[in-house]
C-alpha cells in the first residue's frame, strides 16, 4: 500500500500499469463497456479530465491538483486511506500478498488453506465497503445536507473509475459468493446482525470513525445506503445479466483457483487485489483535478498575451511598450 | 512527441532489444567472445523491466509536490471575509431542467461547490463557484477583463473554461470539452449571480 500523503502525481503514478487487479478490472469491460481506462500518467490524466492538449495549461492545473491534495483539511487524502484500508484489511485478514507481477494466468493455489467468510461476515464486509465508499464520498465531496441521498444520486451517474468500482463491488464481493440477489440477501443479514458482530469486522473497526454516530447510527446508516441504493444495484445485476458463474468464468480466464467453491474463490479475490485503492486514487485525482481546473485562472492567459519571446526579450518588450523601467544596457569597460 | 518532458522509456518488448543495441558498440572481432555474457545480461534486464508492476513517476511534477510539501499558509486577510460555509453556494447554479438540462450537484465543500449538467443533446458541462475572498491576487486578475456576463467581468481560460467575478468574491467558472463558449456563456448567465453577489458571510 502506499502512502495516502503522498503527492498525488507520485500516487498516480505508481499506480500499476498490469497485474492481477488490472486484469480482473479490465476483464470486467463486459459488464461495463468502455467504462474505465486504467490511465497511470498524471499528465494524460489532467488532459483527458479537462479536454486541453496545451502543455501551459495541464502544467498549472498538475501543480495546483497536487498543492490541493497536499491540504490535509480538505479530506483527498483522507479518501485515499480509506479506499487503501479497504483492500489492506482484506489482505492482512487473508494472509496474501498482492499480485502485482505480470503473468499470463495467476496461480492462487498457494491460497489453499483460505477459510471463506461465513455468509454473515462476508455479508457484513460487502456492507461495510459500500459504507467506505460513502464516507470516501463525503470526504471528497462534502456533505451537502443529505449525504445518503446525494451518494446514491451520484451512483446512477457514475462513469469510470467509480463505475467500474461498482461495478467490481458488485461482481466480486456481492454477486460471486452470494448470488444474484446477493442485495437483498446483504440486507437482510446486515440487519438480523447484532453490534457485536458488525464490531467484529475488521474493516469496519478500521474506518468506523468516518461514520456519523454510535453503533446503532453507523448501522443504520449502512442499512440506508443500502436500501436507498438497492434499486439501482438491483436493476445493474438483473440489467447485465451478472451471475455468480459468469462472474466465476470471467475470473478463472485469468486466475488459477485452487477451488472451484463460490465463496472460497470471492475471498481468493478479496486478498489478492486492491481495485478499491487502484481505483479510489484515480476517483480522487480526478476530482481533485477537476477543482484545480475550476481554480485556475489567469496566470496561464497572462503569459499568452506576452510578446513572443526573442533575444533580450525582455528589455526590448518594455521598449516597445514604451517602458523606460530599465537602464540602458552599460557596456564593461 | 506529445510531451516535451523527458519521457518514461517504454519497457523492452523483446529480450533482444537492449542486446542489439549494446553489441553494436563492441568491435567485432571481439564479439563472440562478449556475447554470451552480454545476452545472458540483456535477457536479465528485460526480464526485471517487463515484470515491474508500475513505472518510476515522472520528475515533471517534483517541483510541484516539493512546494506542495513546504508551503506555509498565507497570511490571512483579516478584512476579507472567512470563507462560506458547506451549503451556502449550491442554491445559486442554473435550476434543474435549465434549457432541458439535467442537474447533479457533484461537491458541496468550504469556498467550493460543484454541479454537473447534461445538456438536452447528452453533453456534459461543470459549473463550480469558488469563494477568492481570501485570494486577492486572483481577484486582480480580472481587473483587465473588458467584457461583461450578467453585468460581472468575463473571462475565458483555455479553449473550454469561461468564468466571472462576481462581486468581486465569488469566481463563477463553466467548463467542459464538449459544448461551446457560447453555452457556457449561457450557463452562465442562467446561475443566480444577483443572489450570489448577496451572500456576505
Amino acid at each position: 500500500m502506499s502512502n495516502s500523503q503522498q503527492p498525488l502525481s507520485t500516487l498516480v503514478e505508481s499506480l500499476p500499469h498490469d497485474g492481477l487487479t488490472v486484469r480482473l478490472l479490465n476483464g470486467l469491460d463486459y459488464i461495463v463497456p468502455g467504462s474505465w481506462e486504467n490511465e497511470t500518467n498524471f499528465a494524460a490524466l489532467i488532459g483527458k479530465v479537462v479536454g486541453e492538449t496545451d502543455e501551459a495549461v495541464i502544467q498549472a492545473v498538475g501543480e495546483r491538483a497536487i498543492a490541493l491534495y497536499a491540504d490535509p483539511e480538505l479530506g483527498y487524502q483522507r479518501a485515499v486511506w480509506i479506499y487503501q484500508t479497504v483492500d489492506t484489511v482484506d489482505r492482512v485478514a487473508g494472509g496474501a500478498t498482492l499480485l502485482g507481477e505480470v503473468a499470463s494466468r495467476f496461480d492462487l493455489g498457494f491460497l489453499g488453506n483460505l477459510v471463506p467468510k461465513a455468509d454473515t461476515a462476508q455479508a457484513i464486509d460487502a456492507a461495510v465497503k459500500l459504507g467506505a465508499e460513502l464516507a470516501a464520498f463525503c470526504q471528497i465531496n462534502g456533505l451537502p445536507g443529505d449525504s445518503v441521498g446525494d451518494f446514491a444520486s451520484s451512483l446512477t451517474s457514475a462513469a469510470k473509475e467509480d463505475l467500474i468500482r461498482i461495478a467490481a463491488w458488485l461482481a466480486f464481493d456481492c454477486v460471486l459468493p452470494l448470488g444474484p440477489d446477493a442485495i437483498g440477501k446483504i440486507t437482510e443479514r446486515l440487519s438480523a446482525a447484532s453490534e457485536a458482530q458488525l464490531g467484529e469486522s475488521s474493516l469496519f473497526a478500521k474506518i468506523q470513525d468516518f461514520l456519523p454516530g454510535g453503533m446503532a447510527e453507523k448501522k443504520n446508516l449502512l442499512l440506508q445506503t443500502l436500501s436507498s441504493s438497492t434499486g439501482f444495484f438491483t436493476s445493474f445485476i438483473q440489467d447485465r445479466g451478472l451471475s455468480s458463474s459468469g462472474v466465476l468464468a470471467k475470473v478463472s480466464e485469468y486466475v488459477k483457483l485452487s477451488d472451484d467453491k463460490l465463496d472460497v474463490a470471492a475471498g481468493m479475490i478479496d486478498v489478492s487485489t486492491n481495485y478499491f485503492e487502484h481505483t479510489g486514487i484515480q476517483t480522487v485525482a480526478r476530482r481533485v483535478i477537476t477543482r484545480a481546473y475550476s481554480e485556475l485562472l489567469t496566470r496561464w492567459l497572462r503569459r499568452r498575451n506576452q510578446t513572443p519571446r526573442t533575444r533580450g526579450g525582455a528589455r526590448r518588450r518594455l521598449a516597445r511598450a514604451g517602458e523606460k523601467r530599465l537602464a540602458p544596457r552599460r557596456r564593461s569597460p | 512527441m506529445r510531451f516535451p518532458w523527458p519521457r518514461r522509456l517504454p519497457a523492452p518488448s523483446s529480450p533482444s532489444t537492449p542486446v542489439v543495441s549494446v553489441v553494436s558498440f563492441v568491435p567485432s572481432r571481439r564479439r563472440s567472445s562478449v556475447l554470451a555474457p552480454l545476452l545472458a545480461v540483456g535477457f536479465a534486464l528485460s526480464l526485471s523491466a517487463c515484470c515491474g508492476k508500475s513505472e518510476p513517476p515522472s520528475k515533471r511534477w517534483d517541483g510541484a509536490a516539493a512546494s506542495a510539501a513546504n508551503r506555509t499558509a498565507a497570511p490571512k486577510d483579516p478584512a476579507a471575509p472567512e470563507k462560506t460555509e458547506t451549503g451556502a453556494l449550491n442554491r445559486f447554479f442554473p435550476k434543474d431542467g435549465e434549457s432541458g438540462s439535467k442537474r447533479l450537484f457533484k461537491a458541496d465543500r468550504p469556498g467550493y461547490a460543484e454541479a454537473e449538467f447534461t445538456t438536452a443533446d447528452g453533453k456534459k458541462l461543470t459549473m463550480t463557484i469558488n469563494d477568492v475572498g481570501q485570494r486577492p491576487d486572483d481577484r486582480a486578475k480580472f481587473a483587465a477583463a473588458t467584457e461583461k456576463v450578467g453585468g460581472y467581468p468575463y473571462k475565458t481560460f483555455g479553449k473550454n473554461k469561461s468564468q466571472l467575478l462576481v462581486a468581486d468574491r465569488f469566481q463563477v467558472d463553466a467548463f467542459s470539452p464538449e459544448v461551446d463558449e457560447p453555452t457556457r456563456r449561457s450557463f452562465l448567465e442562467k446561475a443566480d449571480l444577483g443572489g450570489l453577489s448577496k451572500v456576505t458571510k
